[in-house]
């Protein structure tokens, strides 16, 4: 009896030692850009701003901006412009800066990866050019928060670029033998625009995938059902394929890691990528009549040198700016002892490594024509 | 007060005077008189028919002489009783007691009194048999008879309430109930000592294990194909007299989310209506308590695309949601109460008052949220799932609980509710056997017919929680 008198007693005492997050008195973030400042505010400086959306007007927002060293000093300086408690539990994506990115984002993502509040899916965009500026402009479209997470959605699924959020950015940092990618983003004349994929070496930002060859890049991290190319090659450079479309893509992806020298020390490495290619043909204009069978295998075998010579030259960019988003090394790690691995580090091996592409490209659906 | 009638000694001789100064101020008490052979009958006036009165009694011992008299006693509707205790026993049932001298008779004469039997409003079914149970405990148990054909179905008569003395009737299979668990039921029965008992639903919370407990711990129906079932799966049964309810035990929790129907259709059906019923628990229970939690505290669990309208109606409703949900629900719970006092004609306008007018406006003049409103709503939709009346009550007033705890301690505090709710449950007892059966203790073949409603070729075994030694009730092969 006393017991429960006393628990009642402390339900009704403690009910104000609450951390009450009540919707309607708070600011959700829903978009957060990073940037360097510039010189004139100082080094180590960051330029930070936040949208957070309004209910009324609909598709409107506050937008706040402000410079701090770190992103939690932001924080509080927003706190005290905002009329409404400041939470990040909506936080659906971060964009980072080009020159920031160049620099190093491990710091910053570890900050919000620390914050039990935002969710691991959160996506992790890098902006070509001022991550502020492209947060500030209006767009025509949706609110840009929803507009910049609506964006990469379909777009991941297109597989034009990869998904990555929080989770796979740090998984991809912290493994050995892979670095992360991110979609690149950028403004354009009617609004927001892909602009390809960032390649990081550890957490800084080296390359950049164009979009053109996004979907030839995909082929290369891993296996998908869905996704469409558009290939358009003249014979400039001996292969002729004409313009084509091929759509409803599946691609499957195996690596086989051989050693060319008998002690394994794994200095010597020889990769083979595999890319088994199913796709329908939507559209073709060239010189060969696909009604006819040996055409049709023609084409095949053009696709496939076209297939691996792409994606060999984005293997040697990768390895001259020593970036693995593939995830060789994963397999390579995989292939020797821990201590051999342990030896070297893996970006120092990677660029020496020979890697060959076997493409096969089959299309499964050529048309209605077919002559015999 | 225990007793108020005094205590008879057995041997008292029957007497007119004796018994007329029993019922002395009783103005129903009739007495009436036939000089020519002195005989007196006494009655009680309205309970007696009055055809078979003029038929039985008046006409043929009107102008009978001594001789006729003693013939006429000797017919087999007249038996005589030897004790003044008997006499009024028999006037208080309805019949009439005729003296002469010392000797005394008692005839029955009693009228049916009550309901003829109707659809039982409160478990109405579309598919199915749609009589019900009604007040006279006789007739109830013709009903089960007409039912089960068997010389095996038994009876024990009981009687409860010192000053009603409310006869009960314990009825089960013999061969199939558990001869343990029926002397349980009888001796608890016996051991209730009050006044008064009027109805089975009052009668169960007198023998019920938990009486603290804010669940029905037997299963109350007015359905006698409900109770028939309830004896050919080894259950007890238990009749009240003025009661149309009839309870069977020992119940498990999970037979109050049983209905008949599930039976009378295909029972991948039945199957389905199951888990909607076992969804609209959880709905009931939890729905509001949710909302408050997750508007209170966790944010973050709202999908973004809601988030903006929720906000924007949240916004203009001066109460935390705590009060906020509390004042919808208690609105709800007034109507429905208003509802269920109402004739079913203003019953309606009460529904159409209550979805109507504080639906929309409570939204507009921004007293709640709507997507609360959605919340209330179809957790009170939900709780009228639940087949068993009292069952849903039960569950509508824990939801409070849950409420305060999630606006108190957000996840947490609906967690903490239902770990509560759990425990407690496992605690219960019916009879002695557990009340979470098949779940705890674990029976995978009592799954079949609890959570779903197998096929009847899969129904082999009467339920475990009956501890009967005959347990195939099928052998049906597919």
């Amino acid at each position: 009896m006393r017991k429960g008198i006393s628990l009642l007693i402390a339900i009704v005492l403690l009910t104000g030692c609450r951390d009450e997050k009540v919707i309607d008195r708070l600011g959700f973030i829903s978009t957060i850009a990073y940037d360097l400042a510039g010189s004139e505010q100082g080094n180590n400086m960051l330029h930070i701003s936040i949208s957070i959306p309004k209910a009324q007007p609909f598709n409107e927002r506050v937008l706040l901006s402000t410079y701090a060293k770190t992103s939690k000093e932001a924080r509080f300086t927003f706190s005290r412009q905002n009329n409404r408690q400041i939470v990040n539990g909506q936080l659906r994506s971060v964009l980072f800066g080009k020159t920031l990115a160049e620099q190093g984002l491990w710091s910053r993502i570890d900050t919000l990866v620390r914050d039990p509040g935002i969710d691991s899916e959160v996506s992790v965009v890098v902006v070509s050019g001022d991550a502020n500026a492209l947060l500030k402009s209006k767009y025509p479209q949706y609110s840009e928060s929803r507009y910049i997470d609506e964006l990469i959605q379909t777009e991941t699924k297109s597989r034009d670029i990869p998904n990555t959020n929080l989770h796979s950015f740090t998984r991809d940092y912290f493994d050995d033998g892979i670095d992360p990618t991110a979609p690149l983003l950028k403004k354009g004349d009617m609004g927001l625009e892909i602009d390809g994929i960032a390649l990081f070496h550890e957490d800084r930002y080296v390359a950049r995938i164009a979009p053109e060859d996004a979907l030839l890049f995909s082929f290369l991290t891993g296996n998908f059902h869905t996704g469409d190319i558009t290939v358009s090659s003249s014979g400039g450079d001996g292969i002729d394929t004409g313009d084509i479309m091929m759509g409803s893509l599946s691609s499957k992806r195996s690596i086989t890691i051989r050693h060319l020298d008998a002690l394994r020390d794994g200095n010597h490495l020889d990769v083979t990528i595999k890319l088994k290619i199913r796709g329908s043909l939507m559209e073709y204009i060239g010189p060969l009549k696909l009604q006819q069978s040996a055409d049709q295998i023609k084409l095949e075998s053009d696709l496939n040198k076209y297939v691996e010579k792409k994606t060999e030259a984005f293997i040697r960019r990768m390895q001259a700016v020593k970036a693995d988003p593939i995830g060789i090394g994963l397999y390579a790690r995989s292939s020797m002892r821990y201590k051999q691995w342990k030896a070297a580090d893996w970006h120092d091996r990677f660029p020496h490594v020979k890697v060959h592409v076997k493409a096969d490209v089959k299309i499964k659906d050529i048309g209605k024509l077919q002559q015999s | 007060m225990t007793t108020t009638t005094p205590d008879h000694k057995p041997a008292q001789p029957p007497s007119v005077e004796a018994a007329l100064a029993e019922f002395s101020t009783c103005i129903d008490i009739e007495q009436r008189t036939f000089p020519k052979n002195a005989i007196q009958a006494v009655y009680l006036l309205h309970l007696v028919s009055q055809d078979q009165l003029y038929r039985e009694i008046i006409r043929p011992f009107m102008n009978a002489t001594d001789d006729e008299t003693a013939h006429l006693l000797t017919q087999s509707v007249f038996s005589e009783v030897c004790s003044h205790c008997e006499c009024v026993d028999a006037i208080l049932n309805g019949k009439a007691a005729l003296y002469q001298g010392n000797q005394a008779w008692i005839i029955d004469l009693a009228r049916p009194i009550g309901r003829t039997i109707e659809q039982s409003e409160t478990e109405s079914v579309i598919a199915g048999p749609h009589d019900g149970f009604v007040e006279n405990m006789m007739e109830n148990l013709a009903v089960i008879r007409q039912r089960i054909r068997s010389s095996h179905l038994k009876t024990v008569e009981l009687s409860v309430g010192e000053v009603t003395k409310t006869p009960v009737i314990v009825a089960y299979i013999e061969g199939i109930a558990n001869p343990d668990l029926l002397q349980a039921l009888i001796d608890r029965i016996k051991g209730i000592e009050t006044d008064a008992v009027y109805e089975a639903n009052m009668l169960v919370q007198m023998i019920d294990d938990n009486p603290n407990s804010v669940f029905p711990q037997f299963m109350t129906t007015e359905r006698p194909d409900v109770i028939c079932s309830k004896l050919t799966a080894g259950r007890i049964v238990c009749l009240v007299d003025g009661s149309p309810s009839v309870f069977s035990c020992p119940t498990s929790f999970f037979e109050f989310f049983t209905s008949p129907d599930d039976y009378y259709q295909r029972w991948q059906l039945g199957t389905a209506l199951r888990l909607l019923r076992i969804i609209g628990f959880l709905i009931t229970i939890g729905f509001t308590a949710f909302y408050v939690a997750v508007t209170t505290y966790h944010y973050e669990m709202i999908p973004h695309t809601m988030l903006l309208n929720l906000v924007e109606s949240r916004s203009r409703v001066p109460f935390p949601p705590l009060f906020e949900a509390l004042l919808m629900e208690t609105t709800i719970e007034l109507l429905r109460e208003a509802g269920a006092r109402l004739p079913t004609k203003i019953g309606q306008t009460i529904g159409i008052v209550g979805g109507i007018v504080i639906g929309q406006a409570a939204v507009q003049a921004g007293f709640t949220s709507n997507v609360l409103i959605i919340a209330v709503a179809s957790s009170a939709i939900a709780s009228f799932v639940i087949p068993s009346y009292i069952m849903s009550a039960s569950i509508r007033l824990i939801r409070f609980g849950l409420i305060i705890l999630a606006g108190i301690l957000g996840n947490l505090g609906l967690i903490v509710g239902i770990g509560f709710i759990v425990i407690h449950l496992a605690g219960i007892t019916n009879l002695g056997t557990s009340y979470l059966t098949p779940v705890a203790p674990m029976n995978k073949m009592d799954w079949l017919d609890s959570f779903i409603r197998g096929p009847f070729y899969l129904l082999r075994n009467r339920p475990s929680q009956t501890r009967t030694t005959n347990t195939v009730k099928t052998k049906m092969r597919k």
